[in-house]
């Protein structure tokens, strides 16, 4: 039996470092939104490209994009296509593979509405060339997140990727206004390869421009700053935008930050490497600056306007293998912004071909990370451990009536209104035949007006700063009366108190 | 990696185990639709009364530990605290 116990361990263990030994980006999570004006310099005719690079390789199935409405849209069609050329001028060997209406007549302005183009299995040929194409007849559309490409792909170099004149175009120049890129992301990678295996988006809304905290892992990370302001935009006593990181794992060390002067009237974008970030995570943090008084921005509530945009891209294509994601957020005049979190397992493998650095595969710092990997769960196997748990045993009979029960408690929701009470007197009583019903949701309705009343020091003995509801004042009392005695109940539930003293006073020793 | 496999097959064995067992999806006697109705009131209610929304939490955390005690006692005995 030792041995057995053994062989098992050596086996996990063995299995363990080959996996950790492979390079794995196994953890992505990424949200990727635009936020640039497409307006066209031809109104009758709008329309907006991407190039999207060769490498294609495999099948892809789909293509998600987003747009928001700037305007009503009422007679808006939108015509989406991918076309394939033999090079990257996009101008010979022209070949339409997918095309697809859509009609976004009924937006309204400010809608936001993801197109979900889903079609027939393309196959794509890395040597070629491809560009996705958006045409707009009416209105104003304005392109709003990200742009991904569904299906299994190797992109053998990062593309272009910049928004183009569609090819053949006229006009020629600078049919994309104010649009720089429309960011894609390519998922499903079976290389072996450092790559990403999986890349959910997850969009963010915050109040406030600054600061954008977003957490990246890997060595050399590339950044793009994109931002676009209007012109009436006030900056205050700030003139540069920045970007700084922060490892994480390393206490009391900073990275200089990277600033670039606020160009107020359109935007400027600039690029910058942070080189050898400590390997884990690192927080990224973009702020405005005064580059005179050195006052920082972070707790400076910018108003944004439409056109702001903040472009953060990691890892960059050319630090890893030629692929690349980007995590990007941006600012309109409601404050959006997203924010990405992703994990690199650098590849350390003796067979590895990739040509990063490898500042990672140190001895120490590479046993550590193979070490933490093999006994540290992840957090995303974790959640799918506790989902099996649910599905495998907490479901099933008889402890799922428990969970059940533990559900309907938890997720069950409220209800508009509160029951109608009703008293219905005998004929034999002196109120007989006379129904009385009593409604909880006005006694409610009522209680909660006075409960909620905000209470004012009225002689000035009592010296507050603001008024406060009778919960805002003893809410935390309560709260904190519940919770001591919540405590109090599980304590000596796990120590067994309370089995104890319930014993003595029914005589059990 | 290795602790992750552990749990892993852990919970496949005793998913194994108890896969002839039917999953429950809602309670029997039409309790389900009974709770779900009174739940909602009560939680209806502690919008009025935040305290009482403070108690449905805590009951809920509660409710979560005795659970977590019952599933316990089903694969372990009498090797943890009676409940």
């Amino acid at each position: 039996m030792k041995y057995l116990k053994l062989s098992i361990l050596v086996v996990l263990f063995l299995v363990g470092f080959s996996v950790a030994d492979a390079s794995v980006l196994y953890t992505q999570s990424v949200s990727s939104v635009v936020g640039r004006s497409f307006a066209s310099s031809t109104p009758d005719n709008p329309w907006i490209a991407q190039s999207l690079g060769n490498g294609f390789s495999q099948v892809i199935n789909g293509f998600n994009f987003k747009l928001k409405a700037t305007q009503d849209l009422s007679d808006t069609q939108l015509t989406a296509t991918i076309d394939r050329y033999n090079e990257d001028s996009y101008t010979t060997g022209g070949t339409n593979l997918v095309t697809q209406h859509f009609d976004v007549s009924d937006m309204n302005s400010q809608d936001v509405r993801t197109i979900e183009w889903s079609f027939g299995s393309v196959t794509l040929d890395p040597a070629k060339y491809y560009i996705f194409t958006l045409v707009t007849k009416g209105g104003t559309v304005y392109i709003d997140d990200y742009v991904t490409v569904l299906g299994s792909s190797v992109v053998s170099s990062w593309p272009d990727g910049a928004c183009r004149n569609p090819p053949n175009s006229s006009p020629t120049t600078d049919a994309c206004g104010s649009v720089e890129d429309i960011y894609f992301q390519i998922i499903g990678y079976s290389s072996t390869d450092t790559h990403i295996e999986s890349f959910t988006p997850d969009n963010v809304t915050v109040n406030e421009a600054v600061p954008l905290d977003l957490t990246v892992t890997a060595f050399d990370v590339d950044m793009e700053v994109d931002y676009y302001f209007n012109s009436s935009e006030d900056f205050g006593v700030y003139d540069q935008v920045c970007v700084q990181a922060y490892p994480v794992e390393v206490s009391n060390m900073t990275f200089i930050p990277y600033c670039d002067t606020i160009v107020a009237s359109g935007g400027s974008t600039y690029s910058f490497t942070y080189p050898s970030l400590p390997y884990g995570i690192n927080d990224v943090i973009v702020y405005f600056y005064n580059s005179t008084t050195g006052i920082k921005s972070l707790v400076q509530s910018f108003t944004f306007v439409n056109g702001y945009t903040f472009t953060l891209m990691t890892p960059h294509p050319d630090a890893l293998t030629g692929t690349g994601i980007f995590g990007q957020f941006y600012g309109t005049t409601t404050g959006y912004a997203t924010s990405s979190s992703g994990q690199l397992i650098e590849d350390c493998s003796v067979l590895s071909s990739n040509v990063f650095e490898r500042v990672g595969c140190a001895i120490v710092n590479g046993f550590k990370a193979v070490l933490s990997f093999l006994f540290v769960p992840n957090p995303v196997q974790v959640q799918g451990l506790v989902n099996n748990l649910r599905i495998g045993i907490l479901t099933k009979f008889p402890i799922g009536y428990a969970t059940r029960t533990y559900d309907i408690f938890a997720s069950s929701t409220a209800t508009t209104t509160l029951p109608l009470m009703s008293v219905n007197f005998a004929t034999s009583s002196p109120l007989g035949a006379i129904n009385y019903t009593i409604d909880m949701n006005e006694i409610m309705d009522d209680a909660s007006v006075v409960l909620n009343d905000d209470w004012t020091s009225g002689n000035g003995i009592i010296a507050v700063a603001n008024d406060y509801s009778i919960w805002e004042i003893f809410m935390g009392l309560i709260d904190f009366t519940i919770w001591m005695f919540l405590f109090y109940m599980i304590f000596t539930n796990v120590v067994g108190f309370y089995q104890l003293e319930r014993g003595h006073r029914q005589g059990i020793s | 990696m290795i602790t992750s496999a552990i749990i892993s097959l852990v919970f496949l064995a005793i998913s194994l185990v108890l896969s002839p067992l039917p999953t429950v999806t809602e309670l029997p006697w039409g309790l389900d639709d009974a709770m779900l109705t009174a739940v909602g009131y009560f939680r209806t209610f502690a919008d009025f009364f935040p305290p009482f929304y403070t108690l449905l939490q805590a009951f809920i955390a509660y409710l979560f530990l005795k659970i977590t005690f019952i599933v316990l006692s089903f694969f372990l005995g009498s090797r943890i605290p009676k409940v």
